[in-house]
């Protein structure tokens, strides 16, 4: 992947597309919808209102272990759409300037609301922060990119949450009824693996890439997307994840992406209390240890993921990041070869 | 340019500053880049960033205004960087302690436990920051604006 400078084009500015932004929100959100369902993310209500029926699978698989019952005023109100519900949006010309990339993300503040452009135009969504309303759409239902609904509206969400003072982190999340582990680390180090021998090893889920925090009398992990990503290389290693239910349309460079709540015997859950923080590392090793951190080396490790908020939530979220590693104790957790010892050796330890 | 003489502070703005028991790290979230201060480095922040005036950071920690090279020439070297990297910006705002007060605190006395300050950088974060761009857009300033504009050589022009 290629780092680039996050502002480069001068162009001139594009008042139409701003005003084709409004015109838009102020359409999307008063159009019918044929069903809604309520997830509870964060511990929010959050209601989706889908333009038609079929886009709840399209785009909510990941976090369908969230569903809950209908609430009477949801925290969040957002309105999914495609052409086919909302076939005048075809109208509206929604042109980013070049050059731009896939990854490119477009955040137009426009008070009260925000609107962000992804993937060359592909996706769009905006919310009013002051009404708690907002939208997501894209053109085609069976066009919407893979990782978009391997992580679906995680800028959107995240955006949202971060005002609420919950904040979106790179970790995954693994527990027993006593409380949870995060685990941290960069690509590569662990997290996946572990968090996927955990699940299948009679430990609960919460995460394996993606999850929230949230500083509260005590520190807790939400759980965001119930998805686990596997290279291809390794999905060998577990063969009962060869029947589990994967998410549709992988491109050839893409990992698998399973859907955990799915697989047979793993246990999923929405929320668990933070008992020890733990920075993944390859051991080389057969066995797997853990021993102590320091609050440096955690913050170093989780300060990172601070780029998955947009600018003006960056502070609060590293400094919600600093608060948490302060809070719950920090540990390496040295990662052996042999699988099958992982989950009984943080077991124990988050049950000690 | 040396830094000048005066009040700097911690430019909260857009750094986090924060000190763990065995290493202050600071990160800069505009550029992305984040830093580690050795403990020298560390002591002379949080003397700059309580109020102490640039010219007696020597005298502080030292107990004497005027110390010897090379002694004088890294620590201006230091305050330096520090300004350069837009962690400290300039203040105006007037010390509580006296001098005294602060001289009494004076640590390296004797010079023997004092060793350069070291600010070491790096671009983890920075390097995440890059991957997926954001591009901020508003009516007044169009495309887009350059809040987390920087150039090629990693530095903010904001």
């Amino acid at each position: 992947v290629t780092a680039r400078s996050e502002s480069q084009l001068s162009d001139a500015p594009s008042a139409d597309l701003m005003g084709c932004l409004r015109d838009l929100s102020s359409h999307l959100v008063a159009l019918p919808y044929e069903s809604s369902s309520t997830y509870s993310i964060g511990s929010f209500p959050i209601q989706f209102q889908f333009g038609r029926n079929h886009l709840e699978q399209r785009i909510c698989r990941a976090f369908e272990h969230l569903a809950t019952e209908p609430h009477a005023s949801a925290s969040l109100t957002l309105a999914i759409h495609t052409c086919a519900s909302a076939p005048r949006v075809r109208g509206f010309d929604l042109s980013i300037p070049q050059p731009s990339a896939e990854s490119d993300v477009w955040l137009f503040h426009d008070f009260p609301w925000t609107f962000i452009v992804q993937r060359n135009g592909h996706v769009l969504c905006g919310i009013d922060l002051q009404k708690n309303r907002g939208w997501w759409f894209t053109a085609e239902a069976n066009e919407i990119p893979y990782l978009e609904r391997a992580a679906p509206l995680k800028q959107l969400l995240s955006l949202w949450l971060a005002e609420q003072g919950i904040f979106l982190v790179h970790a995954a999340a693994v527990g027993t009824d006593r409380g949870g582990a995060l685990i941290l680390g960069c690509g590569g180090s662990g997290k996946s693996t572990t968090s996927i021998v955990c699940a299948l090893g009679g430990m609960i889920f919460a995460a394996d890439d993606h999850c929230l925090v949230e500083l509260d009398t005590f520190p807790k992990v939400h759980s965001l997307y119930s998805t686990a990503k596997l290279a291809i290389a390794d999905t060998g290693r577990f063969p009962v994840l060869q029947t589990a239910l994967k998410l549709d349309g992988r491109p050839d460079t893409e990992k698998e992406v399973f859907l955990l709540q799915h697989a047979p015997g793993v246990m999923v859950k929405r929320e668990l209390l933070l008992r020890k923080v733990l920075l993944a590392r390859i051991a080389h090793e057969s066995y797997t240890r853990i021993r102590t951190a320091t609050h440096a080396e955690a913050f170093k490790t989780l300060a990172p993921s601070c780029a998955l908020h947009f600018p003006a939530h960056r502070m609060r979220a590293l400094q919600c990041y600093s608060a948490l590693i302060r809070q719950v104790p920090v540990y390496v957790l040295e990662l052996g070869n042999d699988f099958a010892r992982i989950p009984e050796t943080i077991r124990e330890f988050l049950d000690q | 340019m040396l830094v000048q003489s005066g009040q700097y502070r911690v430019d909260r703005s857009k750094i986090l500053f924060e000190q763990f028991e065995d290493e202050t790290v600071l990160i800069n979230t505009e550029t992305g880049y984040y830093y580690s201060l050795s403990q020298e480095g560390s002591e002379i922040l949080r003397l700059l960033d309580e109020g102490c005036p640039v010219e007696e950071v020597l005298f502080v920690l030292f107990g004497n205004p005027v110390h010897p090279l090379p002694v004088s020439d890294e620590i201006w070297s230091f305050l330096t960087r520090l300004r350069d990297e837009g962690i400290v910006t300039s203040s105006a705002a007037a010390r509580g302690d006296s001098l005294a007060v602060i001289a009494g605190k004076s640590r390296y006395a004797d010079s023997a436990t004092y060793k350069a300050p070291l600010l070491e950088r790096f671009d983890d974060v920075r390097e995440l920051l890059l991957i997926d761009p954001v591009h901020q857009v508003d009516e007044e300033y169009g495309w887009p604006k350059a809040i987390n504009t920087i150039d090629e050589a990693g530095n903010s022009k904001g």
